[in-house]
């Protein structure tokens, strides 16, 4: 697949406000609204996917300490052909970190997601104001390659920021008594029930409180991630 | 004794609580409606109703009376009476059953022959119950939905309803004299699950809903009949001589005959009673588990328990909120969860050698499609095999298919099945031999759940979700003036919503109380707010199977120390001790008086 990888996003300042789902539960975390500065920095364009993480462990030979369900969905240690430009998944936090510092990169923060997905405009969805599902990989049945939907392109640049995989931040919280992450954009799936976690198309100012658990728990089928690197 | 005269047309109907004498010369005339345990003559020259219909008011005397039929047989003596308005459209039977025992039926059925083609509404008022009366001045009434209320006027017995959904729990309208012993109690009996107001034969739902003077003496009930003599509304009326008492013991004894309970006599699940303290673990944060070592921690979850006096059962929970991330379900959850399924039983073992019995959830509400309640009742009691656990404990449900109960109980005996909302239809009641008290308003205290009077074989542990340290304080309350057991429910979901130190001696206290006198507490005949004399003292009586004991479970809901006589004693005793809160107590010719502090709750203990 050739592409463009990274966008270049200039220093700039937004007033960054993100919701969360209310269940039960709360998100202890910040919310703002508040001023953030985003930038200088260099954004993928894409998630990180299957063919670039198999890359990364041949080019790195990462093997996480605690390897339950890591990569679940390869099959001999690597991806299915068909998977190649698909987004990987099942990978926690502590992989796509050790991903992203094998490159010099690292992942972005949430109010810096938020950028990326939302631009100067704040955009609801990273295409507009309105919700418009051909633009995106939702309610499906199965994951897309990365660049299936360039219609779904963000004002910086960015693409499959809507549905797909979840993208996981670069946060990991710690409230006193629990540990969670925080996740983004939404995902293919969306699960039948009122009382499960709500997947689908997010908004570009919502994110999902993701309540921690290490091992298999860390890692998801439909959770992936993609990378920032700092900018001159 | 049914005896009609035809030349006068008057009718006497009396059993041995009831006299009932009737008029038909020109409609329906209730001469008297009297208890005979007192001797006198109650409720005279009383319409039995009113009706609304098509921009007209109406009476029985707007109706010809047709021929009086009486009858009986080894049961009952019926006396019948049609009547019928042709330029109206309407044919009403008017029935009076007499059990010959306790209680007289009346019965009213309505046929509508739709003159116009169609349904109009049509309104009913019954004069004789908007009147009702005992002695008249002083006379005390308990409204169906609204049986006591609190000072500020809040209804104080907790009904078992939510929205448009019903059950069979609907309380007798009583009136009783100021001295709270003759009076008489009007049942509304109604099969019907349904709050509509579509149906015919739901009528006595309506009745059911009554919750004040003002709506008792207003109602107007709108009745659906249709061109069928079906029941329009059904009066099932006793003559009191112990008041409010006397009509729950028989609103109770009714409403059990319908029920097998043999569930909850069976030895292996009976375990449970002796529990008082439950635990809710929330397996993501740090209160149950050691997320250093990836492992639920039991040793550090019971050793925090001890502060509470120790928890007795405990209930591990490892999927909501997390579900619908992607497609895992509950079951993969098990084996995703650090250290797989024997994880978990290696924690239930760890339990197990404290004492502590194990609760498992069970969450309907993710099953896949392509799972049934077969392939689910499978699962489940695959994962009480390979856990080891005591119990489960069904998220959302009020009820489950037997079948998989059945899959369940093949495990091994003395799982005990839990719902997180009591249940609410007959066999579920059968089967489901606890569940949680989850209710979601504290205020105002005392307020008291029916079920718990009602079905007292069922033990239910009070549960609270969102509750603050004003809450906790109440919740705390509410368990110990109804005596109901707790569970400990600190990490709602994520969010750290602990007790505080005074909270956990004060329910520690309680369970020391609450295990010492638990067969009295978990007696087969409570009833909720036993009359006191003092208008802001509310009691709960548990009177013990055995006859060793009774307890009075009060609140002073004034603001001043109360000091004086509370009530006559339920049964004769000598000695009177305050076994939980503070104040004094003793009896007195045959009354017990007790100094209650305000806004507390005293159980005073009363012996022979």
């Amino acid at each position: 697949m050739e592409r463009e990888n990274t966008v270049f996003i200039p220093q700039t300042t937004y007033i960054y406000r993100v919701v969360h789902r209310v269940m039960e539960g709360d998100c202890q975390c910040e919310h703002g609204p508040m001023p953030v500065t985003v930038g200088p920095l260099y954004a993928d364009v894409y998630p990180v996917t299957n063919a670039q993480y198999y890359q990364f462990v041949q080019d790195s030979g990462y093997r996480p300490e605690d390897d339950r369900g890591y990569l679940r969905h390869w099959v001999d240690g690597c991806y299915k052909p068909e998977d190649a430009d698909k987004p990987v998944v099942w990978v926690s936090l502590e992989d796509a970190r050790a991903y992203a510092a094998f490159y010099g990169k690292r992942l972005p923060k949430d109010y810096e997601w938020q950028y990326l997905a939302a631009g100067d405009e704040c955009l609801e969805w990273p295409w507009g104001n309105s919700p418009d599902y051909s633009r995106a990989n939702v309610y499906s049945h199965g994951l897309t390659p990365v660049d299936a939907f360039p219609q779904g392109v963000s004002p910086t640049g960015c693409m499959d920021m809507c549905g797909n995989c979840w993208e996981m931040v670069d946060e990991f919280h710690f409230d006193g008594s629990h540990y969670f992450q925080l996740l983004r954009g939404g995902s293919f799936y969306r699960a039948h029930h009122y009382w499960h976690a709500e997947g689908g198309p997010q908004k570009n100012n919502t994110h999902l409180k993701m309540q921690f658990l290490s091992g298999a728990m860390s890692r998801n089928a439909t959770v992936g991630f993609r990378c920032v690197k700092e900018g001159d | 004794m049914l005896q009609y005269d035809q030349n006068t047309k008057r009718a006497v109907i009396r059993n041995n609580t009831l006299q009932m004498t009737l008029n038909f010369v020109d409609g329906i005339l209730i001469e008297e409606c009297s208890n005979l345990l007192t001797g006198d003559q109650q409720n005279p020259r009383r319409e039995l109703f009113n009706l609304t219909f098509m921009g007209g008011q109406y009476s029985s005397r707007d109706f010809a009376v047709g021929e009086v039929l009486t009858c009986q047989d080894r049961v009952h003596q019926l006396l019948t009476v049609p009547l019928e308005n042709e330029a109206l459209g309407l044919s009403i039977r008017v029935h009076f059953l007499n059990d010959k025992k306790e209680t007289i039926s009346v019965i009213v059925q309505i046929r509508d022959r739709y003159i116009h083609g169609v349904p109009y509404e049509l309104f009913l008022h019954s004069p004789f119950l908007a009147q009702l009366s005992m002695r008249g001045e002083g006379d005390r009434y308990y409204y169906p939905a609204n049986a006591v209320e609190s000072l500020d006027g809040t209804p104080l017995l907790k009904m078992m309803r939510e929205s448009f959904y019903n059950n069979d729990v609907k309380l007798p309208l009583v009136c009783c004299d100021k001295g709270g012993k003759s009076g008489f109690a009007v049942q509304f009996p109604s099969k019907a699950d349904l709050d509509d107001c579509g149906a015919i034969q739901n009528r006595n739902m309506q009745f059911s809903k009554i919750a004040s003077a003002e709506e008792l003496h207003t109602h107007q009930i709108l009745c659906n009949p249709d061109n069928t003599y079906n029941d329009t509304f059904e009066f099932e009326i006793t003559g009191l001589s112990g008041g409010w008492v006397e009509a729950f013991a028989r609103f109770r004894q009714q409403w059990e005959s319908g029920y097998d309970f043999s569930e909850y006599e069976k030895e292996d699940l009976k375990w449970f009673n002796e529990k008082f303290l439950h635990q809710f673990s929330f397996l993501y944060g740090t209160e149950a588990y050691d997320a250093e070592n990836q492992k639920i921690d039991p040793e550090k979850l019971l050793k925090e328990g001890e502060a509470f006096g120790g928890f007795d059962t405990v209930t591990l929970w490892n999927q909501y909120p997390r579900l619908g991330v992607d497609k895992r379900s509950q079951w993969d959850f098990y084996n995703d969860f650090p250290g797989g399924m024997a994880a978990f039983k290696e924690a239930v073992d760890a339990f197990h050698a404290k004492g502590v019995q194990v609760f498992m959830p069970y969450i309907p509400w993710d099953a896949g499609a392509e799972e049934s309640p077969e392939t689910l009742g499978d699962h489940f009691a695959g994962l009480l095999e390979q856990t080891g656990a005591d119990g489960y404990q069904l998220d959302t449900l009020g009820d489950i298919p037997d079948s998989f109960r059945e899959k369940c109980d093949a495990v091994r005996p003395g799982l005990v099945m839990t719902t997180q909302h009591h249940p609410d239809k007959k066999h579920p009641i059968e089967k489901i031999t606890t569940s949680w008290d989850e209710f979601w308003d504290t205020r105002p205290m005392p307020k008291v759940d029916i079920f718990r009077f009602l079905c007292p074989r069922h033990i239910a542990p009070v549960i609270s979700r969102w509750y603050r340290k004003e809450d906790k304080d109440l919740l705390i309350q509410y368990s110990q003036f109804g005596a109901a057991p707790l569970v400990i429910w600190q990490d709602i979901f994520g969010r750290w919503m602990p007790f505080s130190a005074e909270q956990k001696a004060a329910i520690k206290g309680w369970k020391e109380v609450y295990l010492a006198h638990r067969l009295t507490y978990q007696c087969a005949l409570p009833t909720p707010f036993y009359p006191v004399a003092p208008r802001e003292v509310y009691c709960n009586l548990f009177p013990a199977d055995s006859g060793s004991e009774q307890i009075y479970s009060l609140y002073n809901d004034g603001d001043l120390l109360f000091d004086g006589a509370l009530c006559e004693l339920f049964v004769p005793g000598s000695t009177a001790e305050v076994i939980l809160g503070g104040g004094e107590a003793s009896v007195k010719n045959g009354k017990l008086y007790a100094q209650l502090p305000p806004k507390e709750v005293v159980h005073i203990s009363v012996k022979p």
